[in-house]
């Protein structure tokens, strides 16, 4: 079985033995010439679709990662822990409220 | 008068740097199959490898100002052979792999990703032509350098030397390639016996 596919193997990898060149039309010569009496044909390999699809895609991920920023869903954060920080420093008792401290700040 | 092939290259080169047309008619029959050759083992596919032929003399029509003979002008030819082939196959990579999105903006003129499988070079002897579409096929699992180290010496049938002047490398470096080459046609290959069976 092994053998089978070495041999199958090694046949393949000889399969270009004797090859000829490939001959090229008869016909490329007269359109080389008209190529280069015509620039503006010239192939672009970045075509003008892809360029607006490029865009298109970059101002797509904008306005997704803009949407992302700004939306206030219901589960954002609560400020709980905030909560319990602040009134661990400034028990409900104090003569002080928060806005009073900032402002002396 | 026999001239031999270099010094008729020059005249030929000196000729078309003067913007003698008969001179790039002499080069292009010169140079047309050997062009059509590589790229067609590249593209696999004739009719983007005529594309890319007349890429390539258009090219050494307008840049033959910049060929200053440092290497020899067979060089010059496969080393803008290769570059525009490898550029094509990139684009055609990129195509295949947006072609999914193309399609749902413009589904009627979305162009067809070309099927390779098939390949079957024209130069190709008959008895071997089976066989050679599982080479092609394998070939383009290939990565760039260890395909165009594989190709040059196989398909184009160059030297050593020519190809280290071609691809830039020393020695070593392409016979790395080609015993690199070698081996992944070779596990490329294990995988399609399986797949045949």
């Amino acid at each position: 079985m092994k053998e089978d596919i070495e041999k199958w193997i090694n046949e393949v990898l000889n399969s270009t033995n004797g090859l000829q060149r490939a001959k090229a039309g008869a016909f490329l010569y007269p359109k080389i010439l008209n190529r280069l009496k015509n620039p503006a044909k010239e192939t672009a390999y970045i075509s003008k679709k892809k360029v607006a699809l490029g865009f298109l895609t970059i101002l797509l991920l904008g306005l997704l990662n803009a949407g992302a920023v700004l939306y206030k869903g219901d589960d954002v954060y609560s400020g709980n822990d905030t909560k319990s920080v602040i009134e661990e420093y400034f028990p409900s008792g104090s003569s002080r409220t928060l806005q009073q401290i900032f402002i002396s700040k | 008068m026999h001239i031999p092939k270099t010094q008729l290259d020059e005249k030929l080169i000196i000729g078309l740097k003067e913007g003698d047309t008969s001179s790039f008619k002499g080069l292009y029959d010169s140079y047309k199959d050997k062009v059509y050759n590589l790229a067609v083992s590249y593209t696999q596919n004739p009719q983007d490898a005529e594309e890319l032929t007349q890429d390539v003399f258009v090219e050494i029509f307008k840049s033959i100002d910049s060929f200053k003979g440092d290497s020899n002008f067979s060089t010059w030819v496969y080393r803008i052979t290769v570059n525009k082939s490898l550029d094509f196959i990139r684009y055609s990579k990129r195509k295949k792999r947006f072609g999914f999105i193309t399609n749902l903006f413009n589904p009627e003129t979305g162009e067809q990703v070309v099927e390779r499988s098939d390949f079957i070079h024209p130069g190709i002897e008959a008895e071997n032509r089976e066989l050679s579409k599982y080479l092609f096929m394998a070939m383009e699992k290939l990565p760039e350098s260890q395909k165009t180290a594989f190709i040059l010496s196989k398909v184009e049938g160059l030297s050593n030397p020519e190809i280290c002047e071609i691809m830039n490398l020393s020695i070593s470096s392409v016979e790395s390639l080609q015993f690199r080459a070698k081996q992944s046609l070779r596990k490329h290959l294990s995988g399609i016996y399986d797949r045949l069976l």
